[in-house]
C-alpha cells in the first residue's frame, strides 16, 4: 500500500509539472491556443483531485499491526494504469471516480493532440517571420501612427483586398508601415549611392574604386544618368514581370 | 490555477512524498506511534492539497 501511496503522489508531482508548463504556455499563447490549454488544465486538475482524494483510504489501509486472515476486505479503490507523455503511469483511484478519471484523462490527450496538429501546421510560416521580425519590428516603431492616420483616411482599401487575396499574414497597418520604412531607406542609399558616383569611380580592375578626375558637371551628369538607367531598368523589369 | 498556487501545491506534494517516505521507514521498523503520527501527518497535507485543487 505504501508503494502505492508513493505512486499517487509521484503522478500528482507529474501533473502538477504538466499544469505549471501549460501555465507558462497560456501566457504566449494564441487565442485558439488558450482555449485548448485551458481545457487541459482544467482536467489534469481534475484528475489530481480524484488521486488526492483516494489518499485517505490509502493512509487508512496502511498499518503495523497485520490483519486477520478472515477480516480482510476489499477496499473501494481501483487500479489504473495509462499511458501519459510516452511512459506508462499507475495509480489509485475511489471506484466512483473511475470512470470520471478516464474522461479527464481522454480530454487532456485529445487538447493535447489538437494543439500539437496547430502547433505543427505554422512551423513553415513562422521561419519566415522570425527573420524579418527585426525589421518588421523597427519598421512598425518608427511609422505605424503614420500608417494608422492614412487608413483612417481611407487610403490603401485595394492594397488591403490584395494582401487578403495573396493570404500574406499581415495586418495592413504593419504592411504600410513596411513600405514606408523600406522608402525611406531607399532614399537614404539613393543618396549615399549618388554621392558615391559623384566622388568616385567604379571599374572592374584594380583597385575597383577611385577617386574621380572628371569636372563636377560631368560627373552630375554621368551620376544622373546612371540613376536614370537603374530607374528604367527597374520599371521595365516590373512591367514584363506584371 | 493561479502561479502562486502551484508552486503552493508543489511544496505540499513535496513535503507529502517525504512523508510517505518516513512512513515506509516507520511501518518497516514496526514503529506503530511514529506510523500514526505520520500517517495524521499525510492527511492534513492531503487536506491541504485538496483545498487547493
Amino acid at each position: 500500500m505504501i508503494d502505492t501511496l508513493q505512486k499517487n503522489i509521484e503522478t500528482e508531482i507529474g501533473m502538477l509539472r504538466e499544469l505549471s508548463r501549460y501555465s507558462t504556455l497560456l501566457e504566449h499563447a494564441p487565442q485558439t491556443e488558450q482555449k485548448l490549454l485551458i481545457a487541459s488544465m482544467q482536467s489534469l486538475q481534475a484528475s489530481m483531485k480524484m488521486i488526492n482524494d483516494s489518499i485517505p483510504q490509502i493512509v487508512a489501509a496502511i498499518s503495523v499491526a497485520q490483519r486477520l486472515p478472515a477480516k480482510t476486505q476489499t477496499l473501494p479503490l481501483e487500479k489504473i494504469t495509462f499511458t501519459r507523455n510516452g511512459s506508462d503511469a499507475a495509480v489509485i483511484v475511489r471506484k466512483e471516480d473511475r470512470e470520471q478519471f478516464f474522461r479527464e484523462l481522454s480530454i487532456t490527450e485529445n487538447a493535447m493532440k489538437k494543439m500539437q496538429k496547430q502547433l505543427s501546421r505554422p512551423k513553415e510560416k513562422s521561419n519566415e517571420i522570425k527573420s524579418s521580425r527585426g525589421y518588421f519590428k523597427l519598421s512598425n516603431k518608427l511609422f505605424i501612427a503614420y500608417a494608422e492616420r492614412f487608413i483612417k483616411q481611407g487610403k490603401f482599401k485595394q492594397l488591403k483586398l490584395n494582401i487578403q487575396k495573396a493570404n500574406i499574414d499581415v495586418l495592413l497597418e504593419s504592411y504600410i508601415s513596411m513600405m514606408m520604412f523600406t522608402s525611406v531607406l531607399a532614399f537614404f542609399a539613393g543618396i549615399f549611392l549618388l554621392a558615391m558616383l559623384l566622388f568616385f569611380d567604379i571599374s572592374l580592375s584594380y583597385p575597383f574604386i577611385i577617386s574621380s578626375k572628371n569636372p563636377l558637371g560631368h560627373r552630375t551628369f554621368k551620376a544622373l544618368l546612371d540613376s536614370a538607367c537603374v530607374a528604367c531598368c527597374s520599371i521595365l523589369s516590373r512591367i514584363f514581370l506584371s | 490555477m493561479e502561479k502562486g498556487n502551484v508552486l503552493i501545491l508543489a511544496q505540499l506534494l513535496a513535503s507529502m512524498k517525504e512523508a510517505a517516505a518516513r512512513l515506509a521507514t516507520a511501518v518497516k521498523s514496526n514503529d506503530a506511534e511514529n506510523v500514526a503520527s505520520i500517517k495524521k501527518e499525510i492527511l492534513a497535507l492531503q487536506a491541504k492539497v485538496g483545498g487547493l485543487l
